[in-house]
């Protein structure tokens, strides 16, 4: 590729971006006020939305890129590039991530979703973030009257942000490459702000919030924290030592079930509200890795048969066989009533 | 046509099967057109081939994963999200695994015969071997399965 034959492309180009971009415009502002909307009707309200349109130079800069090989990367960067519109969700702890990433998945057509931290090495500490491909599903695009293009958006925590954008200006806007004692040192920082991140979120669980404090799921204040407390001494285990990521798994079951207080939740257990510690001790026999959680869920299961299945609107035969099969078998591992 | 095996080496995977009835390894392993595991432990071919029921090439190993899929309503998912936290709990790492759910020792679909010796110094397998299901019935020592 020659320079003239880039000037003739960035030229056709800058036309073909001034005659788009008050549409692009038009969908960043449509995409932020909507999404806006329902993180506030979400009550999701330490999340901060960030939007923008890409701008004309950095489009340029993008569309020109060479292949390497003489040619353009993009052979038709309107139609191929998709973040022409983007925007970011930061959320204060990276335990609040979970909630906006439902709530988009509720919203929008999901065309792409990766967790970057998932992507790479899980043993060295860096870069994470959620990413989204996302587009207005049609019926909300043709009540904006908006065009169908799609929006890139990241879903993450300030300190994960505020690593990714001090790594991000001296990996890539420096004008020197980074030696590798720098980027020994990033890596460091990274797992520094890591080891804060989960140090924030003892913190708040110490002042007795939840682990998925932005989550609208409980405004009852039956919330992570509390389920695992609930889990715990139905099992007769000792507190705080079951993982969130199993308390936060139950919570989500008892909200279908439709338990959203402690006491609503025990009535659903029936007799087995007090046969925790005993249904623990026979689970944990064959299966010593049982969670309070996961004994707490098969109590339920116990108490409440099919309608376990049915409060979860599961209809499926093989999971009704399934589920007689699994509380027969437990029951005759149990003493007590049939 | 014969029922192919496909025996997996380690040492942990076969007192894994007896408590868990499945096999969690590495992400994307294939098995060729097997329709049961087979175990290679101790010198010899353990005595159970239990049949593949579901496959999962690829599910991240995090105690978030386990725990959703393990209080699923949904019985395939709720096995593999069993057995992801009986691997966490061996301590298993890696940021993902393959799961096979199989039937279990006591199940009617689980073949049983005798266990094959391997009578030699070097291991009959360090990763994975088909043999048919009908040699290893027969079969008193690993030298009578064949090639694979």
């Amino acid at each position: 590729m020659t320079g003239d034959g880039r000037e003739a492309r960035r030229t056709e180009l800058r036309v073909w971006y001034d005659d788009h971009v008050a549409e692009l415009r038009a969908l960043e502002t449509a995409f932020g006020t909507h999404l806006g909307d329902a993180i506030r009707a979400a009550h999701l309200d330490d999340a901060r939305l960030e939007t923008r349109t890409k701008g004309a130079e950095s489009f340029l800069a993008k569309a020109t890129k060479s292949d390497g090989r003489g040619g353009f990367k993009y052979a038709d960067p309107a139609a191929q590039l998709t973040d022409f519109v983007g925007a970011r969700v930061l959320v204060p702890l990276s335990a609040d991530v979970a909630p906006v990433a439902r709530l988009v998945q509720r919203l929008y057509v999901v065309e792409e979703m990766s967790d970057q931290r998932a992507d790479s090495l899980l043993d060295v500490p860096g870069y994470q973030s959620l990413h989204f491909l996302v587009r207005f599903r049609d019926e909300d695009r043709e009540a904006l009257g908006v065009v169908d293009r799609p929006v890139e958006l990241q879903v993450r925590s300030i300190l994960q942000h505020a690593w990714a954008s001090l790594q991000h200006d001296l990996m890539y806007k420096g004008e020197r490459t980074p030696t590798d004692s720098v980027r020994r040192r990033l890596i460091a920082l990274a797992g520094l702000l890591e080891l804060a991140d989960h140090e924030f979120m003892a913190v708040r669980l110490a002042h007795g919030d939840a682990a998925g404090m932005l989550d609208d799921a409980h405004a009852g204040g039956f919330d992570v924290a509390a389920v695992r407390a609930w889990a715990e001494r139905l099992a007769g285990d000792e507190a705080d030592g079951e993982p969130l990521a199993w308390a936060g798994a139950l919570r989500t079951v008892l909200t279908a079930l439709g338990a959203t207080t402690a006491d609503e939740a025990t009535a659903l257990l029936g007799e087995w509200a007090t046969r925790g510690s005993e249904l623990a001790r026979s689970v944990r026999a064959t299966r010593p890795w049982a969670t309070a959680s996961y004994v707490a869920d098969l109590a339920l299961r116990l108490s409440l048969g099919t309608d376990y299945l049915a409060r979860r609107e599961v209809t499926d035969p093989a999971a009704v066989d399934a589920l007689a099969r699994e509380t027969a078998a437990v029951r005759a591992g149990t003493e007590g009533p049939a | 046509m014969a029922e192919r095996v496909c025996v997996v080496a380690g040492v942990g995977a076969w007192p894994f099967y007896l408590a868990t009835a499945a096999w969690v390894g590495q992400e994307n392993r294939r098995f060729g057109d097997a329709t049961r595991l087979g175990f290679y432990s101790g010198r010899q071919v353990q005595g159970l081939a239990p049949l593949i029921r579901e496959v999962v090439t690829s599910v991240p190993l995090t105690a978030e994963d386990a725990a959703t899929r393990a209080l699923s309503a949904d019985p395939v998912e709720r096995r593999v999200g069993e057995a992801l936290a009986a691997a966490l709990h061996d301590g298993a790492t890696a940021p993902r695994v393959s799961v096979v759910l199989l039937s279990p020792p006591d199940d009617a679909d689980t073949a049983s015969f005798e266990p094959v010796t391997h009578d030699s110094d070097t291991a009959w397998t360090m990763f994975q071997r088909f043999a048919d299901l009908d040699r290893l019935r027969t079969a008193t020592s690993t030298a009578d399965l064949g090639s694979g």
